[in-house]
């Protein structure tokens, strides 16, 4: 399989300011890879990068090989780290979008997660907390048959029993000749489901490398190397 | 069983080894079928690609094998799930000792409290 | 996929405009009761102070119901406005920038939808009207009246219905798409893009009327005492035409090059 997504110098700037400088990666498919930064690291710019939702200043980005554009965003199933429920929708109503724009959503996937997670497909967005919120747009971006998975803080704002279960979720889930790219800054609760990881500092990547193989090299957790590599 | 994995070492072999206590503990007892790949990964938590690695390994090391289609399966070889025991089981007896040892106390001494413990219960 | 996108933008503004269309209907049939009630005063002569009271009334209530009228024209506009802003470039736009579609065919279905509400608001604002002189056409000299408003109008519908349907027409597209280009100019802003999207749209107006001044100055057409006014009027609505024609155009094309080019949603 060829690789799904490729950054090759790609450079981002708002401003004079620079979130991403000359970053150059590649994504193979099969992975579940962990984007760690601290805040302002340049991670969801990255991420927002694939989705076409910011262009690069310079550098060229490409998705199964084609640009960014309707057909890369048919392969990409994004979790933003905003919430882009409308509040008068039902739950229902954002699932038949979904099936309706996304030829690779499977609805019954979505409404299985809907009640294992105990959340009513008739209730509008508008009564649901903020935290359920979360849960429901999850459930719409994994319940896509997608080559990609973009999650941004994934499992930021949720309490730690459905952090569980939402773990649970993207590892039975995904498609296995896809690929899953997690944001966060939690690492230590995700580092037994990433297989791969970035270090993103300051817009550059410092390392790409294997969970286990930063075990066996340094003989520390991904986590503790994170808290070395980033102490203020 | 709940997973647990420490922070210094690889956790493909950390698996590795949790497995392998299923397997001679009898949890998956000799010629039965293993779970898939995802759904031990799902169980434990942990990426399938580390979990397809760990029984890699496992499969290097003669434990359990695999049929092309139909799965993975625990070795019908009982003798080679008791010389596995066995040799876990002098490894962790070798380290109490190592570490008895170090408490101060002699051979002799440490079989006493073996006994001694045992005839409490 | 523009038929999802016409059906979910559909969905999305269906629920700002029902509510106010309603309102207009019950308005108009309120005001329909009020009408008879004083026709039939004058039919019957009766000059109480119930009558007087409610002639008073419904004066007052005919100028609250053409403040009405004019305010859901001015609605109509704000709400495809908000919902432009809303999915486009705020939070919601996370979804409607990553759905598969083209960005040109977003910016399609949001004037198409703006064309049809403004065509809903026009017809249903004639049916009122007529529901208003129902009964009473034939007292009524329609004819007469229309005959004298475009001799006074020195021919110009007569001459220029096809003009002034080809500019109502344009201006159904025209209208939204100076608010999107708006909206996606202020974009560009890094900071305070609603003010950015507010003063480029004051910015395009002034610039227009400048532009329209100088064009009739310049072509000579807008020299009203020097030509026949029939002259002048078809000079003004060919360039009225190309204008709008060329206003649309720019306005698609700038939406589409900022929202697909240049987004930067934060």
């Amino acid at each position: 399989m060829s690789t799904i997504l490729e950054y090759s110098h790609v450079t981002k700037q708002f401003g004079s300011m620079y979130a991403l400088s000359d970053v150059s990666l590649t994504i193979e498919p099969g992975h579940i890879i962990g984007l760690l930064g601290p805040n302002g690291s340049g991670k969801t710019t990255l991420i927002k990068l694939a989705c076409g939702l910011l262009v690069p200043s310079s550098g060229v980005l490409s998705v199964c090989g084609g640009p960014v554009g309707p057909e890369s965003k048919a392969r990409i199933s994004y979790l933003p780290d905003k919430n882009y429920l409308s509040e008068w929708m039902k739950v229902s109503q954002m699932i038949d979008l979904f099936h309706d724009f996304y030829d690779n959503f499977d609805r019954n996937k979505a409404y299985e997660m809907l009640k294992r997670l105990n959340i009513n497909p008739g209730q509008k967005f508008k009564t649901l907390s903020k935290g359920t919120r979360e849960k429901v747009q999850l459930i719409l971006v994994m319940s896509r048959n997608a080559d990609l998975y973009l999650l941004d803080e994934p499992i930021g704002g949720v309490d730690p029993a459905a952090r569980d279960y939402i773990l649970q979720t993207i590892l039975t889930n995904y498609n296995e000749n896809g690929s899953i790219l997690i944001s966060t800054h939690l690492i230590s609760d995700v580092e037994q489901v990433l297989d791969q990881i970035i270090f993103l500092k300051n817009g550059v990547v410092t390392l790409q490398s294997s969970v286990d193989g930063i075990r066996e090299q340094y003989g520390k957790s991904v986590d503790e190397l994170f808290r070395e590599v980033f102490q203020c | 069983m709940a997973w647990q994995f420490d922070s210094g070492r690889p956790i493909y072999t950390q698996l590795l080894e949790q497995i392998r206590i299923l397997i001679i503990s009898g949890r998956y007892p000799a010629g039965s079928k293993l779970p898939s790949v995802r759904d031990l990964a799902a169980e434990s938590s942990v990426n399938p690609n580390t979990m397809q690695r760990a029984l890699a390994e496992l499969e290097r090391s003669g434990l359990i094998y695999s049929q092309r289609t139909s799965g993975r399966f625990v070795t019908e070889d009982e003798e080679l799930v008791k010389k596995m025991k066995e040799s876990i089981g002098q490894e962790k007896i070798l380290t109490f000792f190592h570490e008895m040892e170090q408490l101060g106390y002699g051979a002799d001494e440490i079989i006493d409290l073996i006994h001694k413990i045992i005839s409490h219960d | 996929m523009l038929g999802k996108l016409l059906k979910k933008d559909l969905k999305s503004t269906y629920r700002l405009f029902i509510p106010l269309l309603c309102g207009y209907g019950v308005a108009s049939v309120l005001g329909k009761i009020l009408f008879e009630i004083v026709l039939s005063q004058e039919q019957f002569a009766d000059n109480s102070g119930f009558f007087n009271g409610i002639t008073i009334f419904t004066f007052l209530y005919m100028g609250l119901f053409i403040i009405y009228l004019v305010a859901c024209y001015l609605m109509t506009s704000v709400f495809v406005i908000y919902d432009f802003y809303k999915t486009m470039v705020s939070d919601h736009g996370y979804l409607t920038h990553t759905l598969p579609v083209k960005t040109s065919s977003l910016i399609w279905s949001k004037t198409l939808i703006s064309a049809f509400w403004h065509i809903v608001m026009n017809l249903i604002v004639g049916l009122s009207v007529l529901l208003l002189f129902t009964g009473h056409l034939r007292q009524i000299p329609v004819m007469y009246i229309l005959e004298n408003f475009l001799d006074s109008m020195d021919l110009m519908f007569k001459n220029y219905t096809f003009y002034t349907g080809l500019n109502a027409f344009i201006n159904l597209f025209n209208e939204p798409l100076l608010f999107f280009a708006c909206i996606a100019v202020g974009q560009l802003w890094k900071n305070h893009r609603v003010l950015g999207a507010i003063l480029t749209y004051i910015g395009v107006h002034v610039f227009t009327q400048i532009l329209s001044t100088v064009v009739l100055v310049v072509s000579g057409t807008g020299n009203i005492y020097f030509n026949s006014s029939q002259f002048f009027y078809t000079g003004y609505m060919i360039y009225a035409t190309m204008f709008s024609i060329l206003s649309t155009v720019v306005c698609f094309l700038i939406t589409n090059y900022i929202l697909s080019r240049k987004l930067n949603l934060e």
